[in-house]
């Protein structure tokens, strides 16, 4: 009687021991759904999301401190993650398979935050228009002959910010500025809000070239896989600086209390069944290169790539900076 | 209302405008030098000059293009019924919807273009994103609001004026002047002040086609420049605007409007000719198919796929957008009325009418944010809870100061129609002040608070920022679910919400014009 007792409370106290994580991330929830959800069925717990923008979550977790309910923070653009480390926001944690799974040039040098994804800024062209073989960097796109024929997003968007960030750092802060001038000089058509409209006008409009994430073209090849506008990565080759790498990320934060089930979380999101059901999502690289045989088919005509080098801090360190020269120069 | 309660509530209404205001400005003094200047040398003046243009080209082409079609609907007695439709239709849409349906027609890719340059070659194509879309596109989303302010003014009889300054040798558009526009021009003025503002405020069009607005660099500044106090800096510039405008607009109104009652103009008077009347209805007929019927349209074929209507949430989405609608409504009209029955026919009306009205050009972020300011410094919290309760008063608390002024003027205006010998009398027959609210002022002034309460109920349904920002429960309204699939091109999932909300938007808008929801006294008070 004793032990059916015992066993009957243990019944109903089981649901309680399903703890909650609550995570705040500025991703687009229909992105991020489907791996909370895969994490729930795997591991029992719940995860309940705040979703917002970049600047009023980090104001938001700053402003609750060591109050706050947060146990993770995932965003996108390391300059984001950087940002809320400087702030203080983000705990150390140290994990030997994290460690293993997460190049260094991905995550934090103190652990702070760890990338999930990789995004890759390319160049996209029209293959009637241009041959491939002109293309080669992206400081080659401020050159002359590219007058009247580039496209560009919103200096607004964090992609081109973390981009110049990046430069400013390869190159300097005044090779960046003529650069970033040259760009501006050869913009064919004004600016574009988006990437999905700047890759419809090269395919038809008055752009030839343009620099956009790869997961936007691979969403329109998805659709339509003789889509015509196709993808270059800029800066290979021996000596090369590699194409520009930003990633989408997550940090357990300082004030949570469950910092051993939030760190395991992150350690579930870059391992095999996460890294491709988010790679699948939204058509990002994974971040680790033990999946290329699984790797989406839209991804594999993208072709390999050889990545930059720089660690991402530096994009958020160095993103005040890009944006006063972008500015600066013009680019709206 | 006894004076220790009246002083009481003043105190709260100004406690409440103000003091998100006053954190907002006390964190504009922590900007850092380095970004302030960066700011001062290149953002400023431009994003301050785009903003006047902005404002201004939209506010115009509103003002001209309502009373277009207020005078077409006048002379056109078929579209009496079809136009209140068709511009309620306009009201319902928010302009950020519009925007991105335009410009999917317009745009390179789009059938416009894809057209011409198959006939004409490249030299064909036009840039979309430019300023006169810009200021089309808003201004023709907010032209039903002088639309629906001259349809208050246009009641009445005064042709017989307008005629009698003709036969005495007036021209025509001398008696215009002279008759007709001190008439509609406090209609029209009121109208205009709320497209201004709402100009100033916009961020959903100014982003998408690319005009370097203060809302924009307000943004960029807290997001990219990761400075809240440059932030707050230059939405301290963006209220002193809004100020001018209502300082403006208060002091445009000339004495003797102040006193007109209900005036009526038989705008078949306007239309000296049918060739007028013909080009009026084919200029207003063209605008509106091609800035607003033909994106409809693509709306609707966007949404025509069965298959998403069954996987979308889209019922919750509604659910819970007319849960935070209604809760809010009544929280900012209650608050809006209780004052404005505080400071009614004394001089303190100005105290409040006056920040309620510079507030409602503010961004919705930063009035989110200064309520988070707010809330954190006043009340000693440390973080801000994640139910239902605290960031649904706090977002109520923006809605009261985003939208309050517009019941604030709908009282103002009905309050204006009734004659003040009325409550003299009243007060002195009444047996006690709760009496002469339940039997006088209250039915007097439903018309008002219902009208008001429904117009920020439509709002409140169309509004993003502050809702994204401070999500009640972690809720998603149709606004927030459009935003989140248009920004990543997925037009056809946001066609699904974008059109509910349309709906939802147009319902609410046909109960302003069902007269079973008025109370049986106030009929009669009127009649």
């Amino acid at each position: 009687m004793k032990i059916r007792y015992i066993l009957a409370c243990l019944f109903f106290a089981l649901p309680s021991f399903a703890a909650e994580l609550v995570l705040y991330s500025t991703r687009k929830e229909q992105l991020l759904e489907p791996l909370l959800k895969a994490y729930e069925e795997h591991s029992g717990h719940r995860l309940k999301v705040v979703y917002d923008s970049e600047g009023p979550l980090l104001e938001r977790l700053k402003r609750e401190g060591s109050k706050s309910p947060a146990d993770l923070f995932m965003v996108v653009d390391a300059g984001n993650l950087w940002k809320a480390s400087d702030l203080g926001l983000l705990a150390p944690i140290k994990s030997k398979s994290l460690e293993a799974a997460v190049p260094a040039s991905l995550r934090d040098p103190q652990g702070q935050w760890f990338a999930l994804t990789r995004r890759v800024r390319g160049i996209v062209y029209h293959p009637k228009k241009v041959d491939p073989k002109e293309l080669s960097t992206y400081e080659d796109l401020a050159s002359a002959k590219w007058k009247g024929k580039l496209c560009l997003r919103s200096s607004s968007k964090v992609y081109n910010q973390s981009l110049v960030a990046m430069m400013i750092e390869r190159l300097g802060t005044d090779k960046t500025r003529a650069v970033v001038k040259g760009w501006v000089d050869n913009l064919g058509a004004k600016v574009f809000s988006d990437d999905t409209s700047l890759i419809k006008a090269i395919e038809s409009g008055p752009c030839h070239v343009g620099l956009v994430n790869s997961y936007y073209l691979g969403r329109l090849i998805a659709d339509n896989p003789q889509y015509p506008v196709k993808m270059f990565w800029p800066n290979q080759g021996t000596g090369a600086s590699g194409a520009h790498v930003n990633i989408s990320g997550v940090g357990v934060t300082r004030s949570s209390q469950k910092k051993a089930l939030a760190q395991s979380f992150i350690e579930w999101s870059v391992g095999p069944q996460a890294q491709k059901i988010l790679s699948d999502i939204n058509l990002e690289f994974p971040i680790t290169t033990n999946l290329v045989n699984e790797l989406n088919p839209t991804l594999k005509t993208f072709g390999d790539f050889q990545p930059e080098n720089f660690n991402l801090a530096i994009a958020g360190r160095r993103q005040r900076e890009a944006v006063i020269l972008m500015e600066t120069v013009g680019y709206q | 209302m006894s004076s220790g309660v009246r002083l009481f509530l003043i105190s709260a209404g100004l406690f409440l405008l103000l003091g998100p205001l006053f954190f907002l400005a006390q964190t504009s003094f922590r900007v850092e030098a380095e970004v302030w200047d960066h700011l001062r040398a290149h953002t400023l003046w431009p994003s301050l000059i785009a903003t006047l243009i902005f404002a201004a080209g939209s506010t115009l082409w509103a003002l001209f293009f309502g009373c277009l079609m207020a005078l077409v609907s006048w002379r056109l007695p078929f579209f009496r019924l079809i136009l209140p439709l068709l511009m309620g239709a306009l009201f319902a849409v928010p302009p950020y919807v519009l925007g991105f349906l335009s410009l999917s027609l317009l745009d390179y890719s789009g059938p416009v273009q894809r057209t011409l340059h198959r006939f004409f070659g490249e030299q064909a194509l036009f840039e979309p994103r430019s300023w006169p879309w810009a200021i089309f596109i808003f201004g023709l989303t907010s032209s039903p609001y002088l639309y629906f302010s001259l349809q208050v003014g246009l009641r009445g009889e005064v042709r017989p004026l307008l005629e009698a300054g003709l036969s005495l040798g007036d021209s025509f558009a001398r008696s215009l002047r002279r008759i007709l526009w001190p008439r509609l021009s406090l209609w029209a003025l009121g109208g205009a002040s709320l497209v201004f503002l709402e100009a100033l405020a916009d961020f959903g069009v100014a982003d998408l086609f690319g005009i370097s607005t203060l809302s924009r660099e307000i943004f960029q500044t807290w997001g990219s420049l990761f400075s809240l106090g440059g932030a707050a800096r230059l939405s301290l510039l963006l209220l002193a605007l809004c100020l001018a405008t209502v300082v403006l607009t208060q002091f445009l109104k000339t004495p003797q409007d102040e006193d007109q009652k209900q005036v009526a103009v038989d705008l078949s008077s306007l239309f000296p000719n049918s060739k007028f009347s013909a080009a009026a209805l084919g200029l207003a007929g063209g605008v509106f198919l091609l800035l607003a019927l033909i994106p409809l349209l693509q709306l609707f074929l966007w949404a025509a796929k069965p298959q998403l209507w069954l996987e979308l949430p889209w019922p919750q989405a509604l659910f819970q957008t007319l849960l935070i609608g209604v809760l809010g409504s009544v929280f900012t009209c209650s608050l809006v009325f209780l004052l404005f029955m505080a400071v009614w026919r004394r001089r303190s009306e100005r105290l409040l009418g006056l920040p309620l009205s510079a507030t409602y050009g503010l961004p919705g972020s930063l009035l989110g944010l200064s309520s988070l300011l707010f809330f954190f410094q006043i009340g000693g919290w440390e973080q801000l809870p994640s139910g239902w309760i605290v960031p649904m008063l706090l977002l109520s608390l923006v809605f009261f100061l985003k939208f309050g002024s517009l019941l604030w003027r709908g009282l103002l205006s009905q309050s204006a129609q009734l004659p003040s010998s009325l409550f003299e009398s009243a007060e002195l027959l009444s047996p006690g002040p709760l009496q002469m609210w339940r039997k006088i002022t209250w039915p007097l002034m439903f018309p008002a608070l219902r009208l008001g309460f429904l117009l920020v109920l439509i709002e409140i349904m169309k509004e993003l920022p502050a809702t994204l920002m401070l999500r009640p429960g972690g809720t998603s309204t149709l606004a927030l679910r459009v935003h989140q699939f248009a920004s990543e091109s997925e037009w056809d999932r946001a066609s699904v919400y974008a059109l509910v909300l349309i709906c939802a938007s147009l319902i609410c808008l046909l109960l302003t014009r069902l007269h079973f929801l008025r109370p049986k006294e106030a009929l009669d008070a009127r009649t």
